[in-house]
């Protein structure tokens, strides 16, 4: 079971809005509470007062106090005790059996006790009589009386539990309102991730098409996601394409190749034929078969080449002088620019060093040589130069004065299995794979090569130099 | 009989060529791209094209459409180095009449591009008769009340393509133009050599005459016992 998000979210969002409301109701509950003691003690003070007025002295001239029931005025159930500072009980409520003694001995003016099924608050006041104004008091005739007085907290407490009730439900509904708001936003709000989870979901090796939902790309945080979804599929699919269209290529090419063996062959064979036909038929199916192992070889060559690239060397690379490698591959194609007519020229100015492989730039050279010389009219000249183009880069340029290639051909030379003008490059035995490979050689050096065409072509190949250095004993 | 290549392998072209005349006995045009064997396919008469898929310039398919939509309704086939069931619905479906895929073996091609052939000329019997004249067409061979009658190769194209038209009325010109690559200068006069060497051969010994001249319209092959009775 896969956990939900969305989930995730409005549990986090329900449980803090749950606190939160019962923190609140407890708050409420307890200043409330806090107010109406106030409010209780303020009024049992008042009541406690009436008591006070209630007592008065004996015209008897007895030290006792007396209190005038007449004059009190309390509700019935409140509990009510007067003790005078002698310490005699001046009045005592019929439904009290008396304050204990931990109250009475207790500093503190409240208390709070149960009887029977109730609780009550009560508050002890000591203070003087209050006695009629008609008679002067004196100072010696002020008595002292300590007045009990208790109510029941029944009421106060049923207000309380009201108000947190009140505070609870409306809390809970709040909540609940709150709840069903967030769960819609957290489900708004992640549409867009699911959409685009699902388009994503939909992608596969068959089907590439993939663009991501305009929601997603409205969302900030979405956005950078989405345009790296877009963007990767994209280079994946056509990285994939162009490894379909090479195998589909290089597949058509040796089918195509094994097709002209086998049928030269069958050919032969079909009839019975002269000693010499045989032997030219051999000859020819010999020429048919070079075809086959060049195609095989050459297409070896792209993916090792290309695999390099990806990979890195497989062999630490030793410093190699361009211009003698250069050299070595003009003297391997000599024979071929002859039998053409056609001459070669090596300008260089100065030896630089590269990093590479010898027998993979060799290639490069040949290749762009075997072009040149295959494209260029007989009597004319195929120019190699090497020079430094820049501090750290060498440049080697092969030009010929052929036809060269048209301008809406150019983007497309490097393509692999790609033929210019195809009843020419057939009857010189390429299969579109040469300038591939250079392309596949010269990256895995971190090289460029570059490809112009106007009157004749002109190929450059940059790489890397390898750092010069200084031996103290050369140049002295 | 006439057949159009068009295959933009040279070596591949020619090996079908060689084999098409050597041992179907055709007579075959090679074209080099699809711009060429448009032109000479829509320009002159053949009787089988055999079209590659993957040409410059003009590729196979669009080759393919040109042909038909010129109205064009001999039979086409196809050779394809890619072998994916939608290309070939595409191509069937484009009025191709078969498919190779390449490599393909040569004894096949030649024996698809030979029943090719007498579909389209709406006789897809190996053996084409008339009265006791029998021509075994894989065999390339002739014969005439059960006796075996040796042709010479041009004979036999000629007389070929007249049984395969049968009982229409073939032109001289017609059979010039199905019987001679493009490599061949044509005389009309050596038309009505080969017609008397088959009379020789075929009609000398045997009656009911079979090759018939219409004059001022050409030559048919038909058996036709009535003929006899007239001078």
């Amino acid at each position: 079971m896969k956990t939900s998000i969305k989930t995730q979210i409005i549990v986090a969002v329900l449980v803090s809005q749950l606190l939160l409301a019962l923190v609140l109701t407890l708050a409420v509950v307890l200043y409330s509470r806090y107010q109406l003691l106030a409010g209780f003690d303020i009024m049992l003070e008042g009541r406690a007062d009436s008591v006070l007025a209630a007592i008065h002295e004996p015209e008897d001239g007895n030290q006792n106090l007396i209190l005038d029931r007449s004059r009190l005025n309390f509700p019935g159930r409140d509990l009510v005790e007067v003790w005078d500072d002698a310490g005699n009980l001046v009045w005592r409520s019929r439904n009290w059996q008396g304050t204990p003694a931990a109250v009475m001995a207790s500093a503190s003016a409240r208390f709070e006790l149960t009887q029977g099924p109730f609780s009550y608050r009560g508050i002890v006041l000591r203070k003087a009589t209050i006695f009629d104004d008609d008679e002067p008091q004196s100072p010696a005739s002020l008595r002292k009386v300590t007045i009990i007085y208790a109510a029941s907290t029944r009421e106060l407490n049923r207000r309380i539990f009201k108000i947190g009730l009140f505070a609870a439900g409306l809390s809970f509904l709040l909540v609940s309102l709150a709840g069903l708001f967030a769960a819609h936003g957290v489900r708004k709000g992640l549409e867009p991730v699911q959409e685009l989870a699902l388009e994503a979901s939909r992608v596969s090796a068959r089907n590439w098409s993939f663009t991501s939902p305009h929601t997603a790309r409205e969302r900030q945080e979405l956005a950078p996601l989405a345009e790296a979804l877009d963007a990767t599929l994209a280079r994946l699919h056509l990285a994939f394409e162009r490894e379909r269209k090479f195998i589909a290529d290089a597949a058509h090419e040796l089918k195509t190749s094994v097709a002209i063996l086998k049928s030269s062959l069958q050919l032969l064979i079909c009839q019975p034929r002269s000693t010499s036909d045989y032997r030219a038929g051999i000859e020819h199916s010999l020429e048919d078969c070079a075809r086959v192992e060049a195609v095989v070889c050459s297409t070896l060559t792209l993916a090792s080449a290309e695999a390099q690239g990806d990979q890195g060397p497989r062999e630490p690379l030793t410093a190699l002088d361009v211009v003698r490698n250069c050299q070595q591959a003009m003297a391997d194609v000599t024979p071929l620019s002859q039998s053409r007519g056609i001459s070669l020229r090596c300008i260089s100015h100065n030896s630089p060093m590269v990093k590479a492989d010898p027998i993979s730039l060799h290639t490069v050279w040949v290749n762009l040589l075997q072009n040149a010389i295959q494209h260029s009219p007989e009597g004319s000249t195929v120019t190699l130069e090497v020079v430094a183009s820049g501090p750290d880069t060498v440049s080697v340029i092969v030009e010929d004065s052929g036809v060269g290639i048209p301008s809406e051909e150019l983007p497309y030379v490097f393509d692999r299995f790609w033929r210019g003008d195809p009843s020419r490059s057939r009857s010189t035995g390429g299969f579109g794979l040469g300038l591939s490979i250079c392309r596949a050689i010269v990256e895995s050096y971190d090289g460029r090569i570059e490809i112009a065409s106007g009157a004749g072509t002109r190929v450059l190949v940059s790489l890397p130099v390898m750092p010069i250095v200084f031996d103290e004993n050369l140049t002295s | 009989m006439r057949v159009l290549v068009v295959e933009d392998e040279k070596r591949l072209a020619d090996n079908i060529a060689a084999g098409l005349r050597e041992i179907a006995g055709y007579a075959v045009d090679v074209a080099l791209d699809g711009e060429d064997g448009l032109f000479m396919a829509t320009t002159n008469e053949y009787d089988l094209l055999i079209l590659d898929l993957m040409l410059p310039r003009v590729s196979g398919v669009s080759v393919l459409e040109s042909y038909r939509k010129s109205g064009r309704d001999n039979p086409v086939l196809i050779l394809t180095a890619r072998d994916e069931t939608e290309s070939i619905i595409q191509l069937l479906n484009a009025g191709a009449d078969d498919y190779l895929s390449k490599p393909f073996d040569l004894g096949e091609m030649l024996a698809r591009a030979k029943a090719l052939v007498r579909r389209g000329k709406g006789k897809p019997q190996p053996c084409l008769t008339m009265d006791d004249l029998e021509i075994l067409l894989a065999e390339r061979t002739v014969r005439r009340g059960g006796r075996r009658i040796d042709l010479a190769p041009m004979e036999y194209r000629v007389l070929e393509y007249l049984a395969s038209r049968s009982p229409a009325v073939v032109s001289k010109t017609e059979l010039l133009e199905h019987l001679y690559d493009f490599n061949w200068e044509r005389f009309s006069n050596v038309i009505e050599v080969y017609i008397s060497g088959l009379r020789k051969k075929i009609d000398a010994a045997s009656r009911p005459k079979l090759i018939h001249t219409l004059r001022g319209h050409g030559y048919t092959l038909r058996f036709d016992p009535d003929s006899e009775s007239q001078p």
